[in-house]
């Protein structure tokens, strides 16, 4: 049988050689440590972009997103947080050949189970422009406060959701 | 784009086309008081710190480095790297590593070819230039070449990267080129599924064939403005080359060739800095390439300038030939219907695009079909002592050259990359400006003439080198209106 998919994935972005565009990298190692007793929720980290993220989406109900934004109007460390229900989905595309979003609806066309509810967390950056391993200090300091967000993110929809039987669960692939 | 089609005069317009843009970029034009275009230009960020990254690390981990710095084509840079280690420590692979190498070389090319095919590139062409913007998108190509379609293209697309991952680990971050070899061969029982996925490859890509004949060949308003005056140079064109003068992606010489279509020179990468030279412009940190032996002319065309460009119009120009027998029938359809080589309209890079993605797969099969593939000699260990190595490959957006030296201990002392976009960037600034100047008229903007203008550079595939994944904090596309003081007027956002 198919592996059943994680229920709820956390997917944090980031190159972790371009200074603080890692930082959605190092949320994600922070909510693996503090969720780790949550079978049905998966933490990932992932370099890839558009497309390259379907295969890791593919499969979950509710898909948590960490990654770098920068707006340049708040604070370096800010964190926010996104319902791509609230927020139409080009309004924050990502920078890159095909986003997140149209990821998503993409596969949607597909017929591929993919999540119905995505939320973001983001973080206000310094530099994600500089070739070098490692957070500004700022960035490196909303690290903890980004994971806090993540984790309650994840704890309060798992509450409202109750485990199904596996059997029930979709399957990868869609 | 609500204020789009008002006009402006006198004013710089700034678009932001972070839409099916790899990274980050924006496109300024200058208007005169007449609302003429006066200067175009292209503006990519600035990727910092690359030397200071890289001095004092073993050479030995610049494959795994610099395929970091971009998440766009990190194979092409690991292989760049592997090569310019292959140079430094004075070894060359074995047979079946380089066949391996070039395996996973083609699978790479070909991934990279169809995605920009169906996903950046066929919004313009698929979908339509005039198509309103909510359906230029890979939604919009879906819908116009089926569901079915799009879902082989995503399998095909998967399966490639699989191949890509079985040697290197990571797709986007390779580990795989060692000096003198590869660090993963392969078992003789994962043959035959390989095999089965070249095969299909090349049905894919001759279907992708089709698919540009039927959407795009077949319509004469599409032919008609890749063949016009607004997209075309007559410049010089650079691409690596077999000994047999055709197009090769992994090795080979670089051919350069005049407008005429004419071999000007053809040197192996190790004397780059005999034909390639840098220019600085005070308004853009990238530097731009230009043939040293013509020297630096100025943003212009024709044979007496220095600008050249590179990407697959380039390569199958500055090529006699293709290296695979379907790829060369449609190479002589491409030079035929464009009227004979060189092909000279930047928009024709899409089609050749598609004559590449053909040579890819038959590549990809030729090499399965080999039984050196499965060969288990996969590295030669370096003999001499470092001192500089350089490493060229062609990039899916042209030709990439990785230049180090190190000390006795093999510590990298400098780093050179010449990227493709850089080889590119003063024939896109010469495409950029010519087509701004060919659909801004009397300060008139449009979305559809931004389009127009965003096409022109599109074509090359430019990628902006760093794989920052920050979602931006501001719209898609965005203009920004400055006066002669070049203060800001006033900012037009398209949603």
């Amino acid at each position: 049988m198919t592996k059943v998919p994680p229920r709820v994935l956390v997917l944090g972005l980031g190159n972790d050689a371009l200074s603080d565009d890692a930082v959605g990298l190092h949320v994600a190692r922070e909510v693996r440590d503090r969720l780790e007793d949550r079978p049905v929720v998966a933490v990932v980290e992932s370099v890839g972009t558009g497309l390259t993220l379907l295969d890791e989406i593919v499969g979950c109900d509710r898909l948590v997103l960490i990654d770098a934004v920068q707006t340049g109007t708040v604070a370096p460390g800010t964190v926010c947080e996104w319902s791509l229900d609230a927020e139409p989905a080009r309004r924050i595309a990502a920078p890159h050949s095909v986003g997140i979003f149209e990821t998503i609806a993409l596969g949607q066309r597909f017929g591929l189970h993919l999540p119905v509810q995505v939320e973001i967390v983001t973080v206000e950056v310094e530099d994600a422009a500089t070739l070098n391993f490692g957070l500004t200090p700022s960035v490196q300091a909303a690290v903890n406060v980004a994971a806090s967000r993540v984790v309650r993110l994840v704890k309060r929809w798992l509450e409202n959701h109750p485990p199904v039987e596996p059997a029930d669960a979709p399957l990868r692939g869609g | 784009m609500d204020d789009a089609s008002k006009t402006s005069r006198g004013r710089r317009l700034t678009i932001d086309p972070i839409t099916r843009l790899e990274g980050h970029g924006r496109i300024e034009i200058f208007l005169d008081d007449a609302g003429s275009v006066e200067h175009a230009y292209l503006q990519i960020p600035e990727l910092r710190g690359f030397e200071v990254f890289c001095q004092g690390r073993p050479a030995e981990d610049m494959p795994h480095l610099t395929s970091r710095i971009c998440g766009v084509c990190p194979t092409a840079h690991h292989m760049a790297a592997t090569k310019a280690l292959d140079d430094l420590f004075g070894v060359q692979p074995t047979d079946t590593a380089r066949r391996i190498r070039e395996l996973v070389y083609n699978a790479f090319m070909f991934e990279d070819h169809a995605l920009h095919l169906y996903v950046l590139g066929g919004p313009d062409f698929i979908v339509g230039p005039q198509a309103p913007a909510a359906e230029r998108n890979i939604l919009g190509v879906i819908g116009r070449v089926g569901v079915e379609v799009g879902r082989q293209v995503i399998a095909m697309r998967r399966r490639v990267r699989e191949l890509i991952a079985y040697f290197g680990g990571k797709v986007i971050h390779p580990v795989f080129g060692l000096p003198g070899g590869v660090s993963k061969g392969l078992q003789p029982t994962d043959l035959p599924r390989f095999q089965q996925l070249a095969q299909d490859a090349r049905d894919f890509a001759l279907f992708t064939n089709q698919v540009f004949h039927d959407l795009v060949l077949a319509r004469s308003d599409y032919v008609q403005l890749i063949t016009s005056d607004a997209y075309t140079h007559r410049t010089y064109y650079m691409g690596m080359v077999d000994a047999r003068d055709r197009v090769s992606f992994y090795d080979g010489q670089i051919r350069v060739v005049d407008p005429s279509g004419a071999e000007f020179a053809k040197f192996p990468a190790q004397r780059y800095r005999e034909f390639i030279a840098e220019h600085v412009e005070p308004w853009s940190y990238m530097k731009f390439c230009y043939l040293q032996p013509l020297g630096w002319q100025g943003f212009k065309d024709g044979p007496g300038s220095g600008v050249y460009a590179v990407a697959p119009l380039a390569r199958l120009n500055a090529a006699a030939g293709m290296s695979t027998p379907l790829a060369q029938q449609a190479a002589d359809e491409y030079f035929n219907r464009l009227g004979g080589r060189p092909v000279h309209h930047t928009l024709a890079n899409h089609w050749a695009r598609v004559v590449e993605l053909i040579q890819a797969a038959e590549t990809m099969a030729a090499l399965l079909a080999d039984p050196q593939i499965t060969g288990t000699d996969l590295r030669r260990l370096p003999s001499q002592n470092p001192t500089a190595g350089i490493g060229a490959v062609e990039a899916p957006r042209g030709t990439l050259i990785h230049h180090y030296e190190t000390d006795e201990r093999g510590l990298v002392r400098m780093a050179n990359l010449i990227v493709a976009t850089q080889n590119n960037a003063a024939r896109i600034a010469l495409s950029v400006e010519k087509a701004a100047k060919g659909v801004i008229k009397q300060g008139e903007v449009s979305e559809g003439l931004l389009n127009m203008v965003e096409m022109a550079f599109r074509a090359y595939d430019p990628c902006f080198g760093c794989a920052t994944h920050s979602l931006p904090g501001h719209l898609p596309l965005k203009v920004t209106l400055y006066n002669r003081q070049r203060q800001v007027i006033r900012q037009i956002v398209q949603e």
